[in-house]
């Protein structure tokens, strides 16, 4: 067995990927590496393949060629199963908006992802109130329905449960783009907050840099991502020609 | 364990979501499954009462003609025999060495719409039905005055006799009959218990009484000015020319067959004799295509109400692409949302399989009121039999194969952004 703290969070060698085989890669990244506990802005313009990576990142997709490993563990060599299994044990997602089964209460939603990772073990529902305590989720929220909730609490509970299983990778794409200004920021202090107080790694996607100041490190994709992809930007400047 | 019971919650509170359109399949699987269960019911009732009607008589013969009529008009008092037997050929009858005991019966005449039998003391000692269920009296006792009548159970409630009460019979089976034998009132001497079938429908009297009613009448016209006096009727002087039909006990069942064929080969009338449990089921073989046309109706609506389901199920799984976009995240395996959707469909059909059965219950509590009135019949309670819980359990298997379609589109979705 790896040690798994001793190995980077993410490790990508000479990574390519595409929807249809033969085509150009979508994605084509010769080394990217996150150490463990890292946090990374990383800014991608839509289209440029960020959920793409994330996909990737988190195993529901699988890289065509090269080497992707999550905390020292190569995806590509993991039967479904298994991979289904390891992302509910090691990483975490928080998307955009639709975080929650809108019909389960908050507590069944995160009790859920703690099934799958196979950890309902008797104090899961413990840890879990002291997240929510730490999200400023109350308790009488906790057997509402994930749709009674105001975005903003959805959000916070999404972090919850990403965070439940204690993973090493924390994935979080766009989760303030449904926020107003307030909201993000507070989001955003909590999410920083939480996360180094559980010491994962953090790969934080968006297109908006204003969000940038709250990360040490700040990425392009397409620094890393060698594709030439017709992107947005490309096409834009076709159109004017 | 916890797992499991996450997985159900899951499932029912999908369900609950989206109650509407699942309340609309439920219900709509429920009625179908009442509709199976109910015709199945119905005709494992009418057969089962059906081959109770006679029992522990061995044959019924009599004048030449099909055997199904026969027994028709001998034993459920449907339609009419086209000739008489002879009152000579009866004592042969009776008089065979094989033969019991016989049970003559008269029949033509009628009271209300009731028909009215004319009969011996022996109806009552030899006939049975059910499992070997003799008759017995409710109220009073057998005929034994010429003008004595027995009321069969039902047409003592409905038409409200007591034992004394005076019967006027009707020539003829209408129940609009014109001829009244009203110078001859019968007087209730006994009503008998209830039976559930066509025993509770009719009139008994005498053979004797049928003569007696019919002294100065011809061709079913009574002549002016012929009439006897009731109170010089002799019974001994009342021996019928012809009875309609004679139901038999052997003395050995091992003869049954010998018998029959003498009787069937009988030289100086010709005769028909029955095994009345063989023509009966000859009977029901002839409502087999009804039989099969009600089943095969109701398979169709049940499987129409499945496909329902799966387009219900099928139809839902664009509106919840987050849901299972979701549930993979968090580490969910396809299978899991393969047996999500297939949880859903099963909880959809176990509810209106309950829905079903608490309702064929009430509907049969309800009906029950009308069919006893109109047929003098009810329905037993006892639907859950194993063939039908056979059935259920093949709805269940029916349920599971539609929701594939579904679960596989779940199961495919789940999979995810997948590959071309």
């Amino acid at each position: 067995m790896t040690n798994i703290s001793d190995q980077p969070a993410v490790l990508l060698r000479d990574v390519t990927f595409n929807y249809t085989s033969g085509s150009e890669a979508l994605i084509n990244i010769p080394f990217w590496q996150l150490d463990q506990g890292e946090r990374v802005f990383l800014r991608g313009s839509s289209g440029s393949g960020k959920s793409t990576l994330l996909n990737l990142l988190s195993g529901m997709l699988v890289v065509d060629e090269g080497q992707l490993e999550v905390a020292g563990t190569a995806l590509k060599k993991l039967k479904a199963r298994q991979r289904d299994r390891f992302r509910a044990r090691h990483i975490g997602v928080v998307f955009q908006q639709f975080n929650l089964i809108p019909y389960l209460s908050v507590m069944d939603n995160v009790l859920l992802a703690a099934s799958f990772a196979g950890g309902l073990s008797g104090n899961i529902k413990d840890k879990a109130k002291a997240l929510f305590e730490q999200v400023n989720i109350p308790v009488s929220l906790f057997q509402q329905k994930a749709m009674s909730l105001s975005i903003g609490q959805q959000q916070r509970v999404a972090i919850v449960r990403a965070l439940l299983n204690s993973p090493e990778l924390l994935l979080v794409d766009e989760p303030t783009s449904a926020l107003d200004a307030d909201n993000r920021d507070a989001f955003m202090d909590l999410l920083l907050k939480i996360v180094s107080e559980q010491g994962a790694s953090l790969v934080f996607v968006s297109h908006d840099l204003s969000l940038a100041t709250y990360f040490e490190k700040t990425l392009e994709l397409d620094q890393i991502n060698r594709t030439h992809h017709p992107s947005s930007a490309a096409l834009v400047r076709e159109d004017v020609r | 364990m916890i797992r499991s019971s996450m997985f159900g919650r899951v499932a029912l509170q999908s369900l609950l979501h989206r109650r509407v359109s699942v309340l609309l399949t439920v219900l709509s699987i429920a009625v179908s499954i009442m509709v199976l269960l109910g015709v199945e019911h119905i005709r494992q009732e009418a057969k089962s009462s059906f081959s109770k009607t006679v029992s522990g008589v061995d044959l019924i013969v009599g004048a030449r003609g099909g055997d199904i009529n026969l027994l028709l008009y001998s034993v459920f008092r449907i339609g009419n025999a086209t000739n008489n037997m002879s009152w000579a050929s009866y004592q042969a009858v009776k008089n065979h060495k094989n033969v019991a005991w016989t049970i003559p019966l008269s029949l033509g005449d009628s009271h209300q719409g009731y028909r009215v039998v004319g009969t011996s003391q022996a109806y009552f000692d030899h006939f049975q039905y059910g499992q070997s269920q003799a008759l017995s009296f409710k109220q009073g006792k057998p005929f034994e005055e010429v003008l004595d009548v027995v009321l069969g159970s039902e047409v003592a409630a409905q038409l409200g006799y007591q034992l004394g009460d005076p019967v006027v019979l009707a020539h003829g089976i209408s129940k609009k009959s014109f001829s009244l034998h009203d110078d001859m009132p019968f007087r209730v001497t006994g009503i008998l218990a209830k039976t559930g079938t066509p025993v509770d429908q009719a009139l008994y009297v005498s053979l004797a009484g049928i003569e007696a009613i019919h002294i100065g009448w011809q061709s079913g016209v009574r002549l002016p000015g012929k009439q006897a006096d009731p109170r010089e009727l002799d019974p001994d002087k009342l021996v019928p020319k012809s009875i309609t039909a004679v139901m038999l006990g052997l003395s050995s069942k091992m003869a049954t067959f010998q018998v029959q064929r003498s009787f069937n080969q009988f030289k100086p009338e010709p005769l028909t004799a029955i095994l009345p449990g063989v023509a009966l089921s000859q009977l029901w073989q002839t409502m087999a295509i009804l039989e099969n046309t009600l089943r095969l109706v109701s398979l169709m609506v049940l499987i129409a109400s499945l496909l329902g389901l799966s387009a219900m199920l099928l139809a839902s799984m664009r509106e919840r692409e987050h849901e299972l976009r979701i549930l993979r995240t968090i580490g969910a395996k396809p299978l899991f949302l393969f047996g999500l959707i297939q949880m859903e469909a099963l909880l959809i059909t176990l509810t209106a399989m309950v829905l079903a059965v608490f309702g064929l219950l009430g509907l049969i509590t309800w009906g029950n009121a009308w069919l006893a009135e109109a047929f003098g019949m009810m329905l037993g309670y006892h639907f859950l039999t194993m063939e039908n819980c056979t059935l259920l359990g093949l709805v269940l298997l029916g349920a599971m194969l539609v929701s594939f379609l579904p679960g596989l589109s779940a199961y495919k979705a789940s999979l995810g952004v997948r590959k071309s």
